[in-house]
């Protein structure tokens, strides 16, 4: 089947972002609006005695000073664990304590300095292992009156906030009967999502009660339901406003500090408050990703089958882990990869630590769990003998037969889990690795990683679609899905285009959501904003279908039946002169009498993923006979690499990504495939949060402060950071029951790279570096632990000849 | 534990403190304003790159601000034969990228100002103000040190002249008066038939130094007329310039026994953390990774200069 603007790469609509034009809640003003200030907490776990705020209200300017005992509850979407302000402890460094709210931003701060708290320092935990010993602290004492979702299970009188268990077979014995084993603890830091926005919201109450909000945020109803529990308010008398997101990554998903303003703003008369954090402050302030511990045991056959995988998965979920209990579910659901592999025992925990915050990220814990498995199948492949890709393929799930590690059979049309790896083998240089003739101190070696993911939601995620044909026949889309970025409102103005065979110039989505304005849609998340509203948009393009056809069967005095709508007209099958244009069917048919039959054409549609069902809280299984997810991608990244052995330093030659999807606009995803491997080499070479684990105390300054919360300690990609090459593929496998066979890619394109490029340094130099990032002094430190020869050598390189013997 | 009282935590700020701002046009009224502003908070604008940060971060108190860009005499390069090189302490990476005579005759400074920053903030910041604020981890120093820099200083009191050598007492701390500033960057003609380069050890093309190496090489081969010079950034509490290396270089011997010697000196400076005592830990390298750039640094610059091998 060929398309007229599927496939296409149709130009993006929204080039405000570039122009400078467009709206951001950062840039939100309402007329009399008061400003925010947070100020934190200088200690990572402390009991707050008592706080002093009487010399900030004496500032000009300041109309209030909140503290934690003006919001005594709790709010949250997975586990409500977080405080609206610190209510009598102190969590983590940079906790907010206390919010100033004055005339304006200026007087805020300046008042904000003078807000003095009494504290009593307790004992902390920076990490895991740290809160599971036998004598850790208790982090939330109350962790047991805590609301949470349903398949989310916290161990109260500890310091787990969730565990997922997963058992399959029984992988103790397996592992017993392997030939090989790869036994390996991974470790990878807690990372920032590095938006360029950084959060802001601005809240009031009008006279008639509404409260309203514009923050920045993925899902403006995600927002408004959580706003709605935590705080009582009807929905009815809610409107959250979505202006264009500067990026979100994960780090905007579900609810952030849209609780702070409008709270402030309901305890003062309704006026309206913004709070606008800088780049800084959204550090502490805001969720960042999870800390990783992997500890696994994986074991295969002489003739390369994997039998048996045991793994302890530990999310470090800093002092909240509201989202980060679904992440740890998550990544104990997909455990293995993409391979059947018939024994499986995993433990998946959330661990609550004095750290910040912690929240879903790009990929929801699959770049993670496929750094560590991917490296442990490469283990393996070495350690058997047989070339790595090769053995991926002998392992690949096979969709219609295959059972997953929650005993979840994969339909026949899932996809492909193994072209994608034989495809990037083949788009990488054939050239074994070795050094380089001009300069043998740098090793040349490439490496790959396969990976699988689909959208871990709730299994009723709903969405839903709305389209108006307006007086003019032209189109305006409703939806509830948010664009940040991802391109998503272009590509579904290509299927409403492809539907009507209208010109996608005549059709429009706002980037703005309200939510009483658009049709609800759960979340934008999980690579599932595409699929989810253009399954709505189908849905809601035949419903319009169906009532032009209605309108024309009138006008041409034939059974519906009769009637088909291409090229932006309702035509008689078969009499190409009997047409009319969709305009003239836009408020209903007038005939020449002037009679009017039906109205204004409004489609409607939606979607809810099919059989997605819970899994067993004891062993991870499927509940019945249904799916995780409504889709899972497939694919596969590879790199070339060269590693200095002089400074450690890894420089990515190339990028390789192939996916089995087909594409819904070419350019858009390009611009996907780029970015998700700029995003995630990056991730596996430089970034890391850093905290100070002296345990000393020093002047007022303890330690268990964040140290890098600046673009200077914490490294982003700059444009020189960038690879030179990218290639990329997409199979084009389509499954039944998705839009034009097309599956969500945003987050898989930056799944691979921290896996790839680990086994390309371990291709190159055999050395295995099992933690991130793999900065040039980690490969130093593990080359001189693992082959202090190599380093040896590449020295003698660099000795100097004058002759004679000088 | 005992009860502690803390100012609450204004984590950043998006408002400067409240200040004047003076843009004088001669050197003679900035130095007279400095002189009546010393002790009242003032300070001294070059670039701005730096403290534009420090204002909002309130990392230091200020109630005057006299910008230096409205001079003419404290900015430009001139080079005169013989003489050697004076360079405006407001001149700006960018124009120091652009000179010929930086390129062909202090290549090292040319190199740093290549690796400085990013493209727009080239620029802007400038070399006055980056040695100005005595980061150990400048990048301008060590190629300044290797050519013996010395630097004008200048208050209402008159002129004097200090090598860089002297200048730098601690992190962020130097011999400057509060009425001084810096007038003029002066650097020698450099010694016949030598090279100098400067190599960057970083995280990212953007990155400040993890540990950056400056070396001056002339006539090599031959022991009595030898020059190496040696100077590093981010090793310790100031650049260092390594004394040590101009005597060892002067023996005779095989030439990557005295670079293991320079190496074991350059390494006996190395004084952790760098920066403030407040964050305990350094962030950009341990001590050990640093110790193994000084050594593998050292070794590939001074290869660099002696045979013409490109190492990174």
């Amino acid at each position: 089947m060929t398309y007229k603007y599927i496939g296409k790469s149709v130009p993006r609509i929204d080039k405000d972002k570039v122009l400078g034009g467009a709206e951001y809640a950062f840039d939100f003003e309402i007329p009399g609006m008061l400003w925010a200030k947070l100020v934190g907490s200088p200690y990572p776990h402390a009991r707050i005695v008592s706080i002093d705020y009487s010399d900030a209200l004496k500032v000009p300017g300041v109309v209030k000073v909140f503290t934690g005992k003006d919001f005594p509850f709790k709010v949250g979407i997975y586990a409500a664990d977080r405080d609206v302000l610190a209510r009598k402890k102190v969590l983590y460094y940079g906790q907010p304590v206390a919010g100033v709210v004055a005339e304006s931003l200026d007087v805020a701060e300046e008042a904000a300095g003078k807000i003095s708290v009494e504290y009593e320092p307790l004992p902390y935990s920076l990490s895991v292992d740290e809160s599971l010993s036998p004598n850790a602290l208790i982090i939330h004492e109350e962790m047991k009156n805590y609301k949470h979702a349903i398949f989310i299970y916290p161990e109260p009188g500890t310091n787990v906030a969730h565990h997922t268990k997963v058992r399959k077979g029984d992988a103790d014995k397996a592992l017993k009967e392997a030939d090989v084993v790869a036994e390996k603890t991974y470790r990878l830091p807690l990372l920032t999502h590095y938006y360029l926005e950084p959060w802001t919201g601005v809240a009031r109450v009008r006279s008639e009660g509404t409260a309203e909000v514009w923050s920045s945020h993925q899902s403006p109803f995600a927002v408004r339901e959580l706003l709605s529990k935590s705080l009582n308010i009807p929905m009815n008398k809610l409107v959250v406003h979505h202006l264009y997101t500067g990026g979100g990554f994960g780090g905007k998903a579900g609810l952030l500090l849209e609780h702070v303003p409008l709270l402030f703003s309901m305890k003062l008369g309704g006026k309206p408050v913004k709070l606008r954090l800088t780049a800084r402050e959204n550090f502490y302030f805001m969720a960042q990703r999870a800390g990783y511990v992997l500890k696994m045991k994986t074991g295969a056959t002489k003739d390369g089958k994997i039998i048996a995988h045991w793994g302890e998965y530990y999310l470090d979920a800093g002092a909240y882990a509201d989202y980060t209990v679904n992440m740890a579910r998550a990544m104990g659901l997909t455990a293995t990869g993409p391979y059947e592999i018939p024994n499986v025992h995993v433990d998946s925990y959330a661990v609550y630590t004095n750290k910040v915050p912690t929240t879903a990220f790009r990929g929801f814990t699959m770049q993670e769990l496929h750094f560590a498995f991917e490296s442990q199948i490469d283990e393996l492949a070495h350690e058997l003998g047989i070339d790595p890709a090769d053995f991926r393929a002998r392992n690949a799930f096979i969709p219609g037969k295959s059972f997953t590690a929650i005993g979840e059979r994969l339909k026949e049309d899932a996809g492909d889990p193994l072209t994608p790896v034989i495809e990037v083998k083949k788009m990488l240089s054939d050239t074994e690795a070795g050094s380089r003739k001009d300069k043998p101190w740098i090793i040349r070696s490439k490496g790959i990683a396969a990976f699988w993911k689909g959208p871990f939601q709730p299994s009723s995620a709903a969405s839903s679609a709305i389209i108006k044909v307006n007086e003019d026949g032209s189109v305006d889309i409703l939806v509830g899905t948010s664009e940040m970025g991802q391109g998503t409102i272009t590509a579904l103005t290509q299927v409403v285009a492809e539907e009507l065979g209208i010109l996608p110039e005549r059709i429009r989505v706002s980037p703005h959501r309200q939510t009483d304005m658009v049709p609800y849609t759960w979340q934008t998340v999980g690579s599932r904003g595409l699929f989810s509203e253009s399954m709505s948009l189908l849905m809601a393009c035949n419903d319009l279908k169906e009532q032009i056809k209605e309108a024309a069967s009138v006008a041409f005095t034939v059974n519906k039946e009769m009637i088909e709508v291409k090229n932006g007209k309702a035509c008689v099958i078969g009499e190409s002169w009997h047409c009319i244009p969709i305009e003239k069917l836009a408020l209903g048919y007038m005939n020449e009498k002037g009679v009017t039959v039906g109205g204004p054409l409004i489609g409607r549609g939606y979607y809810v993923p099919p059989r997605n069902v819970l899994t067993d809280p004891e062993t991870g299984q499927v509940m019945e006979e249904g799916h995780l997810a409504p889709f899972y991608t497939f694919g596969a990244g590879g790199v070339e690499i060269e590693i200095n052995v002089l400074t450690g330093e890894i420089k990515v030659l190339k990028a390789v990504t192939v996916l089995d999807t087909p594409e819904v606009n070419p350019g858009l995803a390009e611009g996907q495939v780029i970015g998700g491997a700029v995003m995630g080499i990056n991730i596996a070479l430089r970034e890391e949060i850093k905290y100070d684990v002296r345990r000393e105390f020093r002047g007022i300054y303890p330690d268990g402060m964040l140290l890098n919360p600046c673009l200077t300690g914490y490294i982003v990609a700059r444009a020189g950071d960038i690879p030179d090459k990218f290639e990329w593929k997409f199979l084009g496998v389509k499954q039944k029951d998705a839009p034009y066979g097309a599956k969500g890619i945003a987050e898989l394109t930056m799944i691979p790279w921290p896996a790839a490029i680990a086994n390309a340094v371990y291709n190159g130099i055999r050395v295995r570096i099992t933690d991130l990032p793999l900065t040039p002094e980690r490969v130093v430190a593990e080359i001189k632990k693992q082959r202090p020869e190599l380093l040896e050598k590449a020295e003698e390189y660099l000795r100097i000849d004058l002759g004679g013997g000088r | 534990m005992s009860l502690m009282r803390d100012k609450a935590l204004v984590l950043w700020r998006e408002y400067f403190p409240e200040f004047n701002y003076y843009k004088p046009k001669a050197i003679d009224e900035v130095l007279e304003l400095l002189d009546k502003l010393k002790n009242d908070h003032a300070i001294v604008l070059a670039g701005a790159t730096c403290l534009t940060r420090n204002f909002r971060g309130r990392k230091m108190e200020v109630k005057h601000v006299i910008d230096l860009k409205g001079v003419p005499a404290l900015k430009g390069i001139r080079y005169v034969e013989g003489v050697g090189l004076r360079i405006g302490p407001v001149t700006t990476f960018h124009e120091i990228l652009k000179s010929d005579i930086i390129r062909e005759k202090y290549t090292a400074l040319w190199e740093a100002a290549k690796q400085y920053g990013d493209f727009e903030l080239k620029f802007r910041a400038t070399i006055g103000g980056n040695i100005a604020k005595s980061s150990p981890q400048n990048d301008s120093s060590p190629p300044l040190l290797v050519h013996k820099a010395t630097l004008t200083l200048a208050s209402i009191e008159g002129r004097r002249e200090v090598p860089l050598e002297k200048f730098f007492t601690g992190v962020t701390e130097n011999v400057l008066a509060p009425n001084e500033i810096i007038s003029s960057i002066n650097l020698p003609e450099p010694p016949e038939n030598s090279r100098s380069s400067y190599i960057k050890f970083k995280r990212s093309v953007e990155d400040r130094a993890v540990v950056g190496v400056a070396a001056l090489v002339s006539n090599p081969g031959y022991p009595d007329k030898r020059v190496i010079r040696l100077a590093y950034a981010s090793i310790a509490k100031t650049p260092v310039y390594l004394g040590e290396a101009e005597e060892i270089f002067r023996k005779d011997g095989n030439i990557n026994s005295l670079i293991d010697e320079a190496i074991s000196a350059a390494l006996k400076h190395m004084e952790l953390p760098i920066g403030h005592e407040k964050r305990g830990q350094d962030l950009r390298a341990s001590k050990e990774y640093r110790n193994h750039l000084v050594r593998v640094g050292t070794k590939a610059i001074l290869k660099k200069l002696i045979e013409g091998v490109e190492v990174f």
